[in-house]
């Protein structure tokens, strides 16, 4: 099974336009995801149909059972996220704060304190033109984003694999913690969108890095280039340094925002076709020569 | 006032707003904090310049087995919710990576076989940008936990005795997102007129609801699409936009070189005007 992921670093270099954009000129069977189970947006990009949901728990809570709490506090002691105060005489858990370790559980001479598991998010299979899509959405506020996005992962696997297709298309999340380590396991090709910019460069730098650090083949596609054209050579020449092969380099144009700001692909956009084909041709050479 | 710069999208222009309103409040005689707390891609000091003084390591707390004496009864390793100590057979491994230092390991080993140790996950830099007194958080790649850190950012910010604090935040929804907003005043989530931006602004007012925040809207690059929609959910949601930053090439060019474009752009400044005004006002609701 071939993986390729998009990161970026930074937020707003435009992984999900270029993404979709390729992923809707993919002439191989092909399931995409989207791994930006904070704020997932490339099923905005598609005519989804309603589909499959399936439920995913988060990391269960503390719980305590108010008949059986005497107050006396020593929960209070062992928590090390100040998730716990004494209220009316009971403790009370703060479900934001609370990241279910159990070490209140070791201290409560009552045994009054159970772990109770809840929804934390929802994953969404979805068809959208002609492939599915699998994406989800974590609830506000919740953590183990990094765990959804591998469980998003297995689903779009499970549903390659019923296909029979051989390639999972992957928009990735924002930055370089947990939910991106999730995103980069395992995958065939990580493709970096960068954008020249002062923050486009500094982010950039750092999810190179952060690919290097695990041994992942990188491509780079420079989106918004003729924003700042000295920057788009900088990072140009950072790719020949660490000899990764540059998939195309995108201009900036008003329209491409304004066509997004419509719901439309960026492929709508006059003189971008050419460009997008040349990306397209030299991602699957790269996907499909790997190993 | 501690003022969070935020929004689930990426790329819309916190750090922009946020850097902005630190320049434009510290103007007028105001002791001012900027704190980038946004630790993955910290990236505030390319618009403020600041002289750095003092980095400090951010660390957390994991545990270290004294293995030479452990019995490898392998309590520590069921206590552990996050996977982070496994033990084969009679040997005992802790992967400190996976830790999220809840110490109920520390608690569950009755032979007191696991010590403390401080695990370096980035760095705290302070210094002074002109009058702006600054905070950074930065990651080090290849850290998976992100959280732990904005909150050492953010808490060592709001420690200084100032008029207006700001914390440029990290995008999303999650963990690191609470972190960087608990202690705020007021919320300015920043967004764009696109349908991206109006599907992400739904989620952080959500958190900010959640948060119990007030909450102010700035729009980014406010006429480059549509905004007949998200101008009804924010009258329907009740929540007030404050600015309207153009889509400005000007500005777009001077943002991608690493320059504020507070005092040469007048359409911006006179939008960060607003905002300043809106959170003046705010401050004197609360008070």
């Amino acid at each position: 099974m071939k993986q390729v992921v998009f990161v970026s670093g930074k937020g707003g270099t435009g992984k999900t336009s270029v993404s979709a954009a390729l992923a809707s000129m993919l002439d191989v069977p092909a399931v995409l995801a989207d791994l930006d189970v904070d704020a997932a947006n490339l099923s905005l990009l598609f005519d989804t149909q309603p589909g499959r949901e399936i439920v995913f728990m988060g990391q269960p809570r503390a719980q305590v059972q108010v008949e059986a709490c005497s107050g006396c506090g020593k929960c209070l002691a062992a928590c090390a996220f100040q998730a716990i105060r004494i209220e009316n005489g009971v403790a009370k858990v703060n479900p934001l704060t609370c990241e279910g370790c159990h070490a209140c559980t070791l201290l409560c001479p009552e045994g009054a304190i159970s772990f109770v598991p809840h929804p934390s998010g929802v994953i969404h299979v979805q068809s959208a033109s002609h492939q599915t899509l699998v994406h989800a959405a974590l609830d506000v506020a919740e953590d183990n984003s990094g765990k959804l996005v591998s469980e998003v992962r297995k689903v779009a696997r499970k549903e390659a694999e019923n296909q029979g297709a051989n390639l999972i298309f992957m928009d990735g999340p924002p930055g370089i913690g947990c939910p991106v380590h999730a995103a980069l396991n395992n995958v065939t090709l990580a493709v970096i969108v960068a954008e020249p910019s002062a923050s486009g460069i500094s982010d950039f730098e750092r999810i190179l890095q952060l690919c290097g650090h695990f041994g992942i083949q990188t491509a780079v596609v420079i989106n918004k280039s003729t924003l700042a054209p000295w920057l788009t050579s900088l990072v140009l020449n950072r790719c020949v340094e660490k000899n990764i092969s540059v998939l195309g380099v995108i201009p900036f144009l008003p329209d491409v925002p304004k066509a997004l700001s419509q719901g439309k692909s960026m492929l709508s956009v006059d003189g971008l076709r050419s460009t997008m084909t040349e990306i397209h041709h030299r991602l699957m050479d790269l996907v499909h020569n790997d190993r | 006032m501690k003022i969070a710069v935020a929004g689930a999208k990426g790329g819309v222009g916190k750090t922009l707003v946020a850097t902005a309103l630190a320049q434009y409040l510290g103007r007028s005689n105001h002791r001012v904090v900027y704190c980038d707390a946004d630790v993955e891609g910290p990236n505030g000091k390319l618009f403020l310049h600041p002289d750095i003084e003092r980095v400090h390591p951010g660390s957390v707390t994991v545990p270290m087995l004294n293995a030479a004496k452990c019995s490898g009864c392998g309590t520590c390793q069921s206590i552990c919710a996050f996977n982070a100590i496994l033990a084969v057979g009679k040997k005992v491994m802790v992967f400190s990576e996976l830790c999220h230092s809840c110490e109920a390991c520390f608690i569950a080993c009755a032979d007191g076989m696991l010590t403390r140790h401080n695990r370096h996950v980035g760095n705290i830099s302070m210094g002074m940008a002109g009058n702006i007194r600054f905070f950074e958080g930065a990651l080090n790649v290849g850290e998976a936990r992100v959280a732990p850190l904005v909150s050492q950012v953010v808490h060592a910010a709001v420690r200084q005795a100032a008029d207006y604090i700001i914390i440029d935040n990290p995008p999303g929804t999650s963990c690191a997102a609470v972190a960087g907003q608990e202690d705020a005043d007021v919320v300015v989530l920043v967004t764009e007129p696109t349908p991206f931006g109006l599907h992400d602004l739904k989620l952080a007012l959500a958190l900010g609801r959640r948060l119990n925040k007030s909450m102010l809207v700035v729009l980014n690059r406010a006429d480059l699409g549509d905004d007949k929609d998200m101008m009804a959910y924010l009258a329907s949601e009740a929540v007030d936009q404050v600015a309207r930053i153009p889509f400005d090439r000007q500005i777009a060019v001077m943002t991608a070189d690493g320059k504020s474009p507070l005092g040469y752009v007048p359409a911006f400044d006179e939008q960060m005007h607003h905002v300043a005004a809106a959170i003046h006002r705010l401050q004197e609701a609360i008070a």
